[in-house]
């Protein structure tokens, strides 16, 4: 039998999903963190094997708009921190054109 | 940063933006998405949505060019320079009949109505900005 948690998000663990409505609920804007933490993290990743900053910044950035927007579909983040991350994606193309482009 | 650029970047914003904001639509939907509620937020288009406004500076550029005002800028190269122009006011007259076909290819290959025109529409706004600057730096003697 599942054990019984003190939250209103669910009433029990059954899941990956439940489990991470519970972790939201008692650690709110956890998932923000994540979200920063992934960006730094895979931004480091791909800047290791990526020639310049600007190309780093535009693949980690695309991933975490698309893991943003699946973090507000289940409800684990606001509104406004999923279009932060559109907005963000949209500055890392603008710079990847100006990194691109001759001077 | 030439001044090209700086079009071509936010014609790329808004379209990203866009992209992104299409996605968020897509999956808000109660019909062929999740049924999330509360996720779309309107005023968002209203503050990030450059591609609007920069492409109809761009028509209004690519209009300017072609008309015989703007080619009357270089009077003294007019007769030298007659069939450059003819053959620039094709380029220009084909944009329409591009756009078209652009889009229905979009959607021939199962893209939405949407989509197909933000993507295709904003390729295209780059293709005659850059080809707007390309005349007027030919003309201006600079790299604009």
């Amino acid at each position: 039998m599942a054990p019984n948690l003190i939250t209103n998000a669910t009433n029990n663990v059954t899941g990956m999903y439940t489990l991470f409505q519970y972790v939201n609920e008692v650690a709110p804007n956890f998932f923000i963190l994540v979200l920063f933490g992934l960006l730094v993290i895979l931004f480091v990743i791909f800047r290791s094997r990526a020639d310049s900053n600007s190309k780093a910044f535009a693949a980690s950035s695309f991933f975490i708009m698309i893991l943003s927007i699946l973090f507000r579909t289940m409800g684990f983040i606001d509104n406004k921190w999923m279009y932060i991350s559109i907005t963000v994606m949209a500055g890392a193309v603008v710079w990847l054109h100006l990194d691109s482009s001759p001077s | 940063m030439i001044a090209r650029d700086w079009i071509i970047v936010l014609v790329l914003f808004g379209a990203v933006s866009g992209i992104g904001y299409l996605i968020v639509v897509d999956i808000a939907n109660s019909s062929t998405g999740y049924d999330v509620g509360n996720m779309t937020d309107d005023a968002y288009q209203a503050r990030y949505d450059t591609l609007t406004d920069s492409s109809d500076e761009i028509y209004r550029m690519q209009t300017a060019t072609s008309s015989k005002e703007g080619m009357s800028v270089t009077s003294l190269f007019t007769t030298m320079f007659s069939s450059t122009f003819t053959i620039i006011g094709i380029v220009f007259g084909s944009f329409s009949m591009a756009t078209t076909t652009m889009n229905n290819f979009g959607q021939d290959i199962g893209m939405s109505a949407g989509l197909s025109n933000l993507i295709f529409g904003s390729i295209l706004v780059i293709i005659i900005a850059v080809i707007v600057f390309v005349v007027i730096s030919s003309v201006s003697r600079g790299r604009l």
